[in-house]
């Protein structure tokens, strides 16, 4: 009986209850938001740099290898030889050693240069290759490419078709005499690499030959990074020490975790500032549900009086009150839970498109804890209108 | 039977001050009684009203409904009690507007402890001119038609002390007649204990016998 009439109470005065929902919905909304943008944010930059233990490349700025080799953004530093990749092969310190080669794009989506072996190479911690064909098949040999996911998905290319490429990373740069068959499509990797175009090296270098002194047959080119395997975190520590000992050398050996915990600091701390803001206006919001339930309970005293002439209790009334509150606050937080989650999707479907990088979609357990943490303290709260309202003589309103 | 015996009740004020809003030295109703309650303003008729169904605690003397004395209750046995033996119409229907009549003739029935079936109901209803009216809100009925779903909301209680407190100030005068011909046909039926409060002369006129009270200082 309790539930089923607080339950229409609440139903059949919409109006007067509407807004208190949406204040308590909008209230939770914010929080769950931030939270889990930023959490998406921080899952997705994790996912992009899981496969990138370690990277080489040419010296300069840490961050523009990572963001170049990682994020496929920005411009590559510049390239080192290709002696560099047997240099790590030959150092016995790493399972798998990978040469990456930029520089040329198809409709903005940039060709990542490398070897065949790139198909077999496994992401520390997982089982699987990374990058798997759904569609066709690895290329084989010269002018085949494979394409990202995405950018199969966006360019409309399919297997069989050809294509040509382009220097730099502009849609529009100037095309390189060198076409390609599409000869494989990669299964989804939710990150850069699924807006990518996998070539085989020896295209960039040729595609490149007019750039730079030309190459001898069986001459071995310029890459612009190499992505290292370790065989476990002693060899990737003693790897990073023999480059940092290195004098003279071309290129720089890095962690690219190391480079993304800045960034992550960066995040962090404007993910601080709005969870900050964003429990401050859950107080705030917090604050006006409870007046606002002390207000609809003053101005229902009408009601209580009836009930307790009625035979209903103090104890009944107030339960009643109470349940009224708390199925309020439910509804509110689940609506701005629902709100907060929804708007993040909307954001990382946005942010998926102009970034690299593909927030994670999946509800975060943070998330629920503004809706809880609401209707918790709204619930408790709500003692207090009920302890002032206990006091009131109901004589007056029969 | 009902016993009331020196009964007062003082309210306090601002200023520390004491207001005596009622008193009764003795008042008794035997079984199948109904009683007319009249008094100037201030003389405490809802007053009493209000001691008699143990909303408010009066500040000395005793109250005895069928030997048991409201004083000595705590404040859940008194809402007990309440639900078990009190029917109350007020000067307004006071009827709970997110519920249809039917609702809020079933809940008070619950709160007295009684099933009612829908049937009834509709019975109930008929027998006060509102057939067919369980379904609607308040809002959408007359004041005179909400006041008798209101009388019908008191007795499906089936109490032993019916209370009706200036039930027809509102009315007109057809609405007003109805309304005391229901309240004095069902206590003549049921036999239980009636006592209705009003300015009204023509209402005081169709009880036999009648209360007066009288406004005094405390």
């Amino acid at each position: 009986m309790m539930f089923r009439l607080a339950f229409l109470s609440l139903w059949r005065r919409p109006l007067r209850y509407g807004l208190l929902v949406l204040l308590t919905a909008v209230a939770c909304a914010l929080p769950v938001f931030v939270i889990q943008l930023a959490g998406g944010l921080y899952q997705g930059l994790n996912r992009a740099a899981a496969p990138f233990p370690i990277l080489a490349g040419a010296k300069g700025s840490p961050y523009q290898l990572v963001l170049n080799t990682v994020f496929l953004r920005d411009r590559p530093i510049g390239n080192i030889p290709y002696g560099e990749v047997e240099n790590l092969r030959q150092s016995g310190k790493a399972d798998q050693v990978l040469p990456l080669a930029f520089g040329d794009s198809f409709r903005g989506f940039r060709l990542c240069g490398t070897e065949q072996e790139i198909f077999s190479y496994v992401v520390p911690g997982e089982h699987k290759p990374w990058l798997r064909t759904v569609q066709g098949r690895r290329f084989n040999g010269t002018g085949e490419a494979v394409l990202g996911a995405e950018t199969a998905r966006l360019t409309g290319l399919q297997v069989g078709d050809v294509f040509q490429s382009s220097h730099g990373f502009i849609a529009k740069g100037k095309a390189h005499p060198h076409p390609y068959r599409v000869v494989g499509i990669l299964a989804p990797v939710q990150g850069p690499y699924d807006k990518a175009i996998l070539v085989p090296l020896e295209d960039i270098w040729e595609a490149h030959a007019g750039h730079g002194s030309a190459l001898v047959p069986g001459q071995k080119g310029e890459v612009t990074a190499i992505l290292v395997r370790p065989k476990g975190y002693g060899q990737a520590m003693q790897l990073l020490a023999a480059w940092q000992r290195k004098k003279g050398g071309s290129s720089q050996l890095l962690f690219p975790a190391q480079s993304l915990i800045a960034l992550y600091g960066m995040v962090g701390q404007s993910r601080q500032f709005w969870i900050t803001l964003s429990l401050g206006l859950l107080g705030a919001a917090t604050l006006v549900t409870l007046l606002a339930l002390y207000w609809d309970g003053t101005s229902r005293m009408e009601e209580w009086a009836l009930l307790q002439a009625l035979g209903a209790s103090h104890r009944k009334t107030q339960s009643l009150l109470l349940l009224e509150q708390f199925l309020l606050l439910l509804l509110g937080s689940t609506l701005g839970w629902v709100l907060g989650w929804g708007g993040s999707l909307l954001a990382a479907e946005g942010i998926g498109q102009q970034a690299a990088v593909q927030m994670s979609r999946v509800p975060l357990w943070q998330g629920f804890l503004a809706p809880v943490l609401l209707l918790a303290a709204g619930t408790l709260g709500g003692l207090v209108p009920l302890w002032l309202l206990r006091k009131k003589d109901i004589a007056p309103y029969l | 039977m009902l016993e009331v015996e020196n009964l007062i009740c003082d309210y306090p004020e601002e200023g520390g001050r004491t207001v005596r809003g009622l008193t009764l030295p003795l008042f008794r109703m035997g079984d199948g009684e109904a009683c007319g309650v009249e008094g100037p303003s201030g003389s405490g008729k809802t007053t009493l009203f209000h001691c008699l169904a143990g909303l408010l605690t009066h500040t000395r003397g005793r109250i005895v409904l069928d030997g048991v004395e409201l004083t000595g209750l705590s404040e859940p046995e008194r809402a007990r009690w309440r639900g078990k033996n009190l029917g109350y119409v007020f000067q307004e229907p006071k009827l709970l507007s997110f519920l249809t009549l039917e609702e809020n003739i079933r809940l008070s029935g619950r709160l007295a402890g009684k099933e009612v079936s829908a049937q009834e109901i509709r019975e109930l209803l008929t027998e006060v001119d509102l057939p067919g009216c369980g379904k609607r809100f308040p809002r959408q009925l007359s004041g005179g038609e909400r006041q008798r779903a209101a009388f019908v909301r008191a007795i499906v209680r089936q109490p032993r002390l019916l209370l009706a407190d200036e039930p027809t100030a509102s009315l007109d005068a057809r609405n007003s007649r109805k309304i005391l011909d229901l309240l004095l046909g069902y206590q003549a039926q049921s036999g239980c204990l009636l006592l209705c409060a009003s300015h009204d002369p023509a209402v005081q006129a169709r009880f036999v016998r009648k209360l007066e009270l009288r406004k005094e200082e405390a």
